[in-house]
């Protein structure tokens, strides 16, 4: 994959990332550097308080800096407005956290309706086009029920299927297996690596698991703030 | 990438409306995750889930606000009431126009009636109705009492058209033409206020005298007295405790004759006037202009009075009462609206998380702000139009209270019996006040609620 200026997706240019702490500052990412090119698969990895989430939260544009640049197909996201960054990432980035995050008083359907709606779609555009989805993930059983009717992989797998309904070109997961037994972490494993497939996605994922993130075509460890590897 | 873009020209509008529906389901749902809440709302309200999943203090302050807009509304309807019972007393009393005579000339009643209706718009004209009057004052005693007394001279046709006198009867009969003709030495078939019938003992059928005093022609500072006899055909409730207390309706001959006038009522009149109703109740605010315009046209024998001439410092102490009460009890929508604004600010913190994945799945700070401003709207949408009907049942409640038990007593309110009155426009400005005072009491936990880092909310289930 050539690694080209025009072939840069995302990319991070020393940044840095500060909490003030009584008089002094706490420095959770200091300098990071990363490029990530369309269609590329990566996992951070590292222990914990390394920054790995800091530093996903930055690229997903849900935090900001302290210090440095990000930019997306050149454009510098640190510069636009919290309406632009909002726009930005319902139109480009697709999230799966830890734990769920589903909406309790809202069916499947609807959580995975949300992000379409967001973007202007009436109602039943936004249901038909997540019903779709939540099909091609098995899930047109689930379809009215509520988060707390479903198993824990059932509700991962509809926050998979809100983070891709908007046909996103990154996706981001933040540990999307720490909360799931090995049977259901390794089917949201598999989903993962067939969705950047059939959706031709970027992947980045954190994670603490090392077998996880080995079958990963570039993995970045990181440690106190830095990019290690 | 085929995928809506994320602002169009329809975005705006779906926006709002995705806003609104999610700050309803927030509103509405209480973010509880229990198998009901796939309930329809009609059935989890009544069967008291909705209260469970909004808990006590949403309740409370729901309740708070519902209690707010129902005692301003219905204390405008009382105050709406009482100004429309006063107002109808009068006006089925007088008329909307009193034209008074102040000299005795004949004057011929066709070319009066005439010379009145081009004075008023031509649509009205045939609208416009007339009746001849004739005020005697008089002594009436009995039961070891005396008491001043009004003869109103009416002429019973044409009186129905102008008065809403009958249907005030709550006794007997109405007055008839015939008894106009009753002979000199029989006892005159009159109506009386209750008031005045109640306190005199005056049954139906029962025959009582009344003084009336008289100028001595050859003495000016001296008077004669002569004595009639009347007999009570029907009681009549006028509305007024002073009206009631001192009215007794009698046929316009009957007065002339004892006012020393001869000529009969049909043809000439001399002395009284005529009391006017302009054809629909809604003319009675022209009236006064009516009046000033008439006054001047008739000449200086005629006086002109409309009906709220002798009532005009009520009427307008009620319009600053109005006011007054409206802002009072405003305060309690007020104090309402802080338990909402704290409501809805706890609710912003219980939702740390779902407003973080909001933000990360593309709402910005100020959609954020927005939709709990919608909550803010709706929480008091839902509130005032809750208060609104039941203020409603209130106002009822307070109806049937009154028919059954003396609420008010007379001497004190001069009204036995208070209307309540609901207009749609004092609904709307009671209604879009508790609105507007809850939208602005949702705006500061709004804004917190923006400034969340969807980070920290992002961090724990």
């Amino acid at each position: 994959m050539s690694t080209g200026q025009n072939e840069i997706l995302l990319q991070a240019r020393g940044v840095t990332k500060s909490y003030p702490m009584g008089a002094s500052r706490l420095e959770v990412l200091r300098g990071v550097d990363l490029q990530v090119t369309p269609g590329e698969a990566l996992s951070i990895v590292g222990a914990s308080g390394a920054g790995k989430s800091t530093l996903l939260h930055i690229l997903g544009t849900l935090d900001r800096p302290t210090l440095g640049k990000v930019f997306h197909r050149g454009q510098d996201l640190t510069r636009l407005d919290d309406d632009a960054l909002a726009a930005h990432r319902n139109r480009s980035m697709g999230f799966v956290f830890q734990f769920h995050h589903l909406l309790g008083e809202f069916t499947a359907l609807e959580n995975v309706a949300m992000p379409l709606r967001i973007a202007g779609l009436g109602p039943q555009e936004a249901l038909a086009q997540a019903e779709k989805v939540l099909r091609q993930l098995g899930l047109e059983q689930r379809l009215t029920h509520r988060p707390s009717e479903l198993s824990g992989g059932e509700q991962q797998r509809v926050s998979m299927a809100r983070a891709i309904v908007r046909q996103p070109e990154i996706l981001f997961a933040d540990e999307p297996t720490g909360n799931l037994d090995t049977k259901n972490a390794g089917m949201i494993q598999e989903l993962l690596f067939s969705l950047r497939e059939t959706h031709r996605l970027t992947l980045i994922v954190v994670t603490h698991d090392l077998q996880f993130a080995a079958r990963f075509p570039r993995q970045v460890r990181m440690r106190d703030g830095v990019i290690e590897s | 990438m085929n995928a809506p873009t994320h602002k169009g020209a329809s975005t705006t509008w779906e926006r709002q409306r995705f806003l609104a529906q999610m700050a309803l389901r927030f509103l509405l749902q209480g973010g509880g995750s229990e198998a009901w809440q796939s309930w329809p709302i009609w059935r989890r309200l009544l069967l008291r889930a909705q209260w469970r999943a909004w808990g006590l203090p949403t309740v409370l302050s729901f309740f708070g606000l519902v209690v707010g807009v129902a005692s301003l509304s219905v204390a405008m309807a009382v105050v709406s009431g009482y100004e429309a019972t006063l107002r109808a007393a009068v006006v089925d009393l007088f008329g909307h126009l009193v034209i008074a005579k102040r000299d005795d000339a004949p004057i011929s009643r066709e070319r009066f009636e005439h010379k009145l209706r081009a004075n008023f718009p031509e649509a009205w004209r045939q609208e416009v109705r007339l009746t001849p009057f004739l005020t005697l004052e008089g002594i009436i005693v009995g039961d070891g009492q005396l008491s001043g007394v009004i003869l109103q001279g009416v002429e019973p046709q044409s009186v129905r058209e102008v008065l809403r006198i009958e249907a005030r009867k709550v006794k007997g009969r109405f007055l008839k033409s015939e008894d106009g003709e009753t002979a000199e030495s029989d006892a005159v078939p009159v109506m009386v206020g209750q008031a005045l019938a109640k306190r005199y003992n005056l049954e139906l059928d029962k025959e009582f005298r009344v003084v009336l005093p008289r100028p001595l022609e050859s003495d000016t500072s001296g008077f004669a007295s002569k004595v009639l006899r009347l007999k009570v055909v029907g009681w009549l409730d006028l509305g007024k405790a002073e009206f009631d207390e001192r009215n007794i309706m009698l046929p316009i001959d009957h007065a002339l004759r004892w006012s020393g006038v001869q000529l009969p009522i049909r043809e000439q009149m001399q002395l009284g006037g005529w009391r006017v109703h302009l054809g629909r109740d809604a003319r009675a605010e022209e009236a006064q202009a009516r009046a000033g315009d008439l006054a001047a046209t008739l000449g200086r024998n005629w006086s002109v009075m409309d009906w709220a001439e002798g009532n005009r410092n009520i009427f307008k102490a009620i319009q600053y009462e109005r006011v007054a009460i409206f802002f009072v009890i405003l305060v309690m929508v007020i104090a309402a609206a802080f338990n909402v604004a704290s409501n809805i600010f706890v609710g912003v913190l219980r939702r740390t998380s779902d407003i973080a994945t909001l933000r990360a799945l593309g709402l910005s700070q100020l959609d954020i702000e927005r939709m709990f401003r919608w909550q803010g709207l709706l929480f008091g949408a839902m509130g005032a139009a809750l208060g609104l009907f039941v203020g409603a049942l209130m106002g009822l409640a307070f109806l049937e209270i009154q028919k059954r038990f003396a609420l008010l007593p007379a001497d004190v309110y001069k009204l036995n019996f208070i209307g309540v009155h609901f207009s749609w426009l004092e609904a709307l400005l009671v209604w879009t006040s508790a609105v507007l005072i809850c939208w602005l009491a949702s705006l500061w936990p709004a804004r917190r609620a923006a400034r969340l880092d969807p980070v920290e909310g992002l961090r724990y289930d």
